[in-house]
């Protein structure tokens, strides 16, 4: 059994290797099915409670995975402010060396999903090697 | 494996996606890139616990197979002969438990993946036979590692 705190290593692995041998748009079918497959339920969540939806699974996952981060909610926003990246920690913490783009699967997995219920989605990467971005919603 | 893994705390959804990964593999490229892509991976990924193995030997991967498994909850029973054999009877596969609790996806290729073909590369990186003997559906398996005799 690959143990769910070593899945993130293999995670990144296979964006290498799929990167190396098929390219990146290989990588980004990987993407692309893992949120047709994986994001229905933070999907059902954006439908139904909007942005109360979006803190909801990010508080809960956010919560089991670690990390540093602060959620804000307003009535018109939502954000998370990632003080250090849970996912990308355990590729830090490691001799394993991240893949060029491994924070690109988060604005993959979930961009379209939240922009398609009537809200913008910001992506900013502060700084990859601290595990360090934000994730800002707004209401249109 | 790294120590600051096995400290870290469990989203167990990530098993989810791991069976994923195995059927896009198994979709989308031939066989040889799917034993390819899992013994690379792992030979890289447990470089830390395949020194630990070749300085320490199997006891190594007893601890890990324990830690691993009691982190998620998993029952099993070990038994072990000095730096000879490894026998790890997986009773509740924690993995295929979450995924049947779930009600997840469990690719047909799961077992043979994560555990086979890691597994396997582990052992071969550190001087040992392994092989296990599955029942997918049921969560349960019999491990072996060992070392001829000379």
């Amino acid at each position: 059994m690959i143990s769910a705190n070593e899945f993130i290593l293999f995670y990144n692995e296979i964006f290498k290797y799929l990167d190396k041998n098929f390219g990146k748009q290989e990588v980004e079918k990987l993407w692309d099915g893992i949120k047709n497959t994986y994001c229905k339920k933070i999907e059902d969540l954006v439908r139904e409670k909007g942005l109360k939806g979006m803190s909801e699974y990010w508080s809960k996952t956010l919560k089991e995975e670690g990390g540093r981060y602060h959620i804000t909610l307003t009535d018109d926003e939502f954000i998370i402010d990632m003080h250090y990246c849970p996912s990308m920690g355990k590729l830090l913490n490691t001799h394993v060396k991240p893949y060029y783009d491994y924070c690109g699967h988060c604005s993959a997995l979930f961009k379209e999903i939240i922009e398609k219920h009537g809200f913008e989605f910001d992506y900013y990467i502060i700084d990859r090697n601290k595990g360090e971005c934000r994730l800002h919603v707004r209401k249109k | 494996m790294d120590e600051y893994i096995y400290s870290q705390s469990v989203h167990k959804d990530f098993h989810q996606v791991m069976s994923f990964l195995i059927k896009f593999l198994r979709e989308n490229h031939d066989k040889e890139h799917t034993k390819n892509f899992f013994s690379k991976a792992a030979s890289y990924i447990y470089k830390p616990l395949i020194e630990r193995i070749r300085k320490n030997g199997l006891s190594e991967m007893e601890k890990h197979l324990k830690r691993v498994f009691d982190m998620e909850k998993g029952k099993y029973n070990l038994t072990s002969k000095k730096d000879k054999e490894i026998i790890f009877k997986v009773k509740k596969c924690p993995a295929i438990r979450y995924l049947k609790k779930t009600g997840s996806e469990i690719d047909k290729n799961f077992c043979f993946c994560s555990t086979e073909l890691v597994n396997k590369a582990i052992a071969k990186e550190c001087g040992y036979n392994f092989s296990v003997d599955y029942d997918q559906e049921n969560g349960k398996c019999v491990q072996k590692f060992w070392k001829e005799d000379k």
